[in-house]
This record gives C-alpha cells, structure tokens and sequence, in this order.
C-alpha cells in the first residue's frame, strides 16, 4: 500500500468498515430519535387536522360548534365508484346506478381516515380516493349545508378550495385551502374581496357566469343578480378565471352527487 | 475519530456575533442561502418567522456536532452533518405542527426548506467541528441571529416598497415597486442591500474584498 509504483489505490478495508460504522450509526440513532418523536406527536397532529377540517366547515355554513359535520369520501374502483358514507358504503357503476350497500363495521365508522380507505380498498378490490365533501347537519339531523373539497389548475399550480353551499345549491362561501400562486398577483384569490364574489350564486348563475378583467367599479352592488360578472384580480386573470372554473364544476358535480346518494330528499339521513 | 486539535484561535462572543451580524453576514456577506431567503421574503412577519426556525436549527446542530464529533469518520463528516440538520429539522417540523398549530399554518412550507441551508451546513463544517462547545454555541446563535436580521430587513423592503404594506398594516396608498414582490426582485433586493453594506464599510474605512462580496 505504501509502494509508490503501485497504480492501482488498494482500498483499506478497516478504514473502509470504519467509514460504513460511521454513516450506520448515524443513521439508526437519527432514525430512533424521529421514531419516538413521531409517534409521540402524530395522534395530536391528525387529531388537529381534523379538527381544523371540521371548523372551517362549520364556519363556512354558520353552524354552531353542536353541529354534526358527515364526510362522505369518494373512490374509484374496478368501473364502480364508492361512496363511503358515515355507515355504509355505497357502490354505483360508472353510470350512477346503484349496484350494492355494504354496512361499515361499527369499529370502523370512528376510525382514523387511512383505516377506512383500507377497508374500503378490501370491499371493492381496489380503490383509489379522488374525492371528499362533507354534509352539515341540524342538531335534528336535517341538512343544512354542504362543502365541497376540489382542485383546480391555476397559474403556477394545483389550487385546492372548499366550496359551501346551502341546501338549495346557493354559494354560502370559498375558502382557498392550498395554492402557489405569485405573492401580490395571484395569491390575491385569497383575499375575501375576490371569493366573496361568489356568494349568493345558484346552480343557473354559475351556468352563465362570465370572469371580465378587474378592477371592480365602486358601485357593483352588493347583492348579486344572475348576470354579475366575477372582478378578476388586476394581473392575474388566468389564477381568477382557473378558480371560477373550478368552482363551476365543483359545484355541477356536488349537486350530481348529492342527487345520486339521495342526501336532499332525507333518503341517507344516517 | 479522534477531537481535533483546536488549531484556530478562538473568537470572543462580541466578535462572533459581530460577525454574524456585520462582517459575515450569511446574506449580505457570505451571500449563503439566497434562493430559500428570497422564496419566503415577501413579508417582514415571514423573513422573522423563517430566521427563528434557523436560529432554532443552527443552535441545535452545532451543538449535536460538538458533542458528537469525535466519532464521526472525517471522511463522512459531511453527510452526517445533512443527517443531523435533517433531523433536527424534521423533530421542528412535527413538534410545530402538534403543538402550537396556528404558527406551524404560517411556517409549515418553510420549515422543511431548511434542511438545503448552506449557511448551516457551512458554519458546522468551519466553526461548529473545530471549536469547544461555548463559543460554537454563541457562533450558532450569533450566525442565526445575522440570517434572521437580514430576513426582516429584505422582507421589510420588500412588503413595504412592493405591497404596500408592513406587518399587514396598509402603509401605502399604492404599490409603488409590485415587481419586488416576485423573485426577481427579491434578488434586486438582496444585491441593493449587499451595495448598503458594503457602502458602510467603505465609510467605515474598510476596503473592499478584491474578489466581491459574494463567496466564488
């Protein structure tokens, strides 16, 4: 090894096994420190996200913290679809007929969200999750909302939102949950002044809804008409035309759904 | 391996964090981390936010480096040191997100950038491994300290000059400079205020580095 001729480097094999030590010791220490403070916090960290979910959803529909918030989640599976309500699991063909109602095991309906999706994948082979919203309820049990969770391309990214809605499909709100639009530019969608536009529009009114470029003159009244433009935000038309879009089917696929489960007329009042 | 032989003189805590602040600057001076400092600058309230979270990471991994280091293999020092800035940052991460939830909304996004800071990285591997515990936790806080100041002075500038606005309080009645608010002119930002600092240091009877501000 200390020959000078030598050309080829021999490699020292303690040396070698001391560098191998070295990185594997660091790795199963730094592994055991994330493995206890992970399991220490992850129960509160979902608990919290849930909780946050629900608020949002009640505020969105001026519940009162009594309210029952259902989530109904939705899955794609072998040409069905599958609708996990709160205790039974509904599978329709891609045509919206109804095919079978699987009851959810009691242990299940109160589980964490990743068990459910398991057992869901087991019912129907395979699923895979493409979609949530959430029913809020009257202490009696009589709808009195719904929000929607969806997604739209913007300017630079997925932009995530909830729509709410009352029980006769008017906007009640949007709420911008995720996006990466530009500070100042798009992300200004945000900000109430441009969601706000939605309020009060009907499933007929979202039909016909035009985006024209900002700024919003003074005098736009403060109750909508079915034929109120949405104010895009100056400079950033493609982020407030994408968000409108996406409202717009969000909602057509709402009110499809909602049809579909028989959520409206009392049909599911689980 | 074996503790390293302290071969550099040790620093006193006034001129650390003088360093830190003034004449080695992470931002302004050593010109490390820009891409994140110029990602999360938009707002004054931001800039602080991301500097505690450094301040936070840097103090703990020089210490882990300090207490550690001696069975390090120097040949893999490097990738340990990513291994510990890696985990601290990750027990930051999910710590915030359990306990205090409002702040962790505002910072979440941030705090995972973290982990690619060559700031950090740089001070374990020039200061961090080669000094006693003391002044490498001061070298830590003081460095820290200097990133999150100039995170609010570049954040300040720019919500004030692009948005019109400071802390969230209207300022303006306009937006006098909205293109400070994208990245372009965030690096506009960082380069006018690196011409300040050197500016200063020619009145204070400095001369300039031969090669720059920046490192090559």
């Amino acid at each position: 090894m200390n020959d000078p001729t030598n050309q080829t480097p021999t490699v020292d094999r303690r040396e070698f096994w001391r560098i191998v030590r070295s990185l594997a010791v660091a790795c199963v220490l730094a592994a055991t420190v994330l493995g206890i403070v992970f399991t220490r916090t992850e129960p509160s960290i979902r608990a919290l996200t849930i909780e946050r979910e629900q608020e949002t959803v009640r505020r969105l529909l001026d519940l009162p913290d009594s309210a029952r918030i259902d989530e109904i989640r939705r899955y794609a599976g072998h040409a069905v679809t599958g609708y996990l309500m709160p205790t039974t699991l509904r599978v329709h063909t891609e045509e919206g007929s109804l095919l079978r109602q699987i009851p959810v095991p009691q242990a299940l309906q109160a589980a964490p969200a990743e068990e459910r999706d398991r057992w869901v994948t087991e019912q129907l082979g395979d699923a895979e999750l493409l979609g949530r919203f959430f029913i809020g309820r009257h202490p009696k049990g009589t709808v009195a909302g719904y929000v929607t969770e969806a997604s739209q391309y913007g300017f630079k990214s997925l932009i995530r939102f909830f729509v709410a809605l009352n029980p006769i499909f008017q906007i009640q709100g949007v709420e911008i949950l995720a996006h990466e639009e530009d500070p100042g530019l798009g992300a200004e969608i945000t900000r109430p002044w441009f969601r706000n536009q939605f309020i009060g529009r009907s499933v007929d009114d979202l039909a016909t809804l035009a985006v024209v470029k900002g700024p919003m003159p003074a005098d736009r009244p403060a109750t909508v008409t079915a034929d109120t433009p949405i104010y895009a935000v100056t400079g950033a038309t493609i982020s407030s035309r994408a968000l409108t879009d996406g409202v717009k089917q969000a909602v057509a696929h709402l009110q499809y759904r909602v049809r579909l489960l028989g959520i409206a007329d009392g049909g599911d009042n689980e | 391996m074996s503790e390293p032989e302290f071969k550099l003189p040790t620093p006193s805590a006034r001129e650390l964090l003088w360093r830190g602040f003034f004449s080695e600057n992470p931002v302004f001076r050593l010109a490390l981390s820009l891409c994140p400092a110029v990602a999360v600058t938009t707002t004054a309230k931001n800039g602080l936010l991301m500097g505690i979270a450094v301040l936070a990471v840097q103090v703990l991994s020089s210490f882990t480096v300090v207490c550690v280091r001696r069975w390090i293999h120097d040949k893999v020092r490097i990738p340990v040191y990513t291994i510990i800035i890696a985990t601290w940052v990750t027990v930051i991460d999910m710590c915030c997100a359990a306990l205090v939830p409002a702040v962790y909304a505002e910072i979440g996004l941030y705090i995972k950038l973290i982990v690619a800071f060559a700031i950090i990285i740089s001070r374990l591997e020039l200061f961090a491994s080669q000094q006693p515990l003391g002044p490498s936790l001061v070298d830590g806080f003081a460095m820290g300290l200097g990133f999150a100041f100039a995170m609010v002075l570049i954040g300040s500038l720019r919500e004030a000059l692009g948005g019109g606005t400071f802390w969230g309080i209207a300022l303006l009645p306009d937006r006098p400079l909205l293109f400070l608010l994208l990245p372009a002119g965030g690096f506009f930002t960082i380069g006018l205020l690196m011409a300040a600092m050197n500016w200063i240091d020619l009145w204070r009877g400095r001369r300039l580095p031969g090669s720059g501000g920046g490192h090559a």
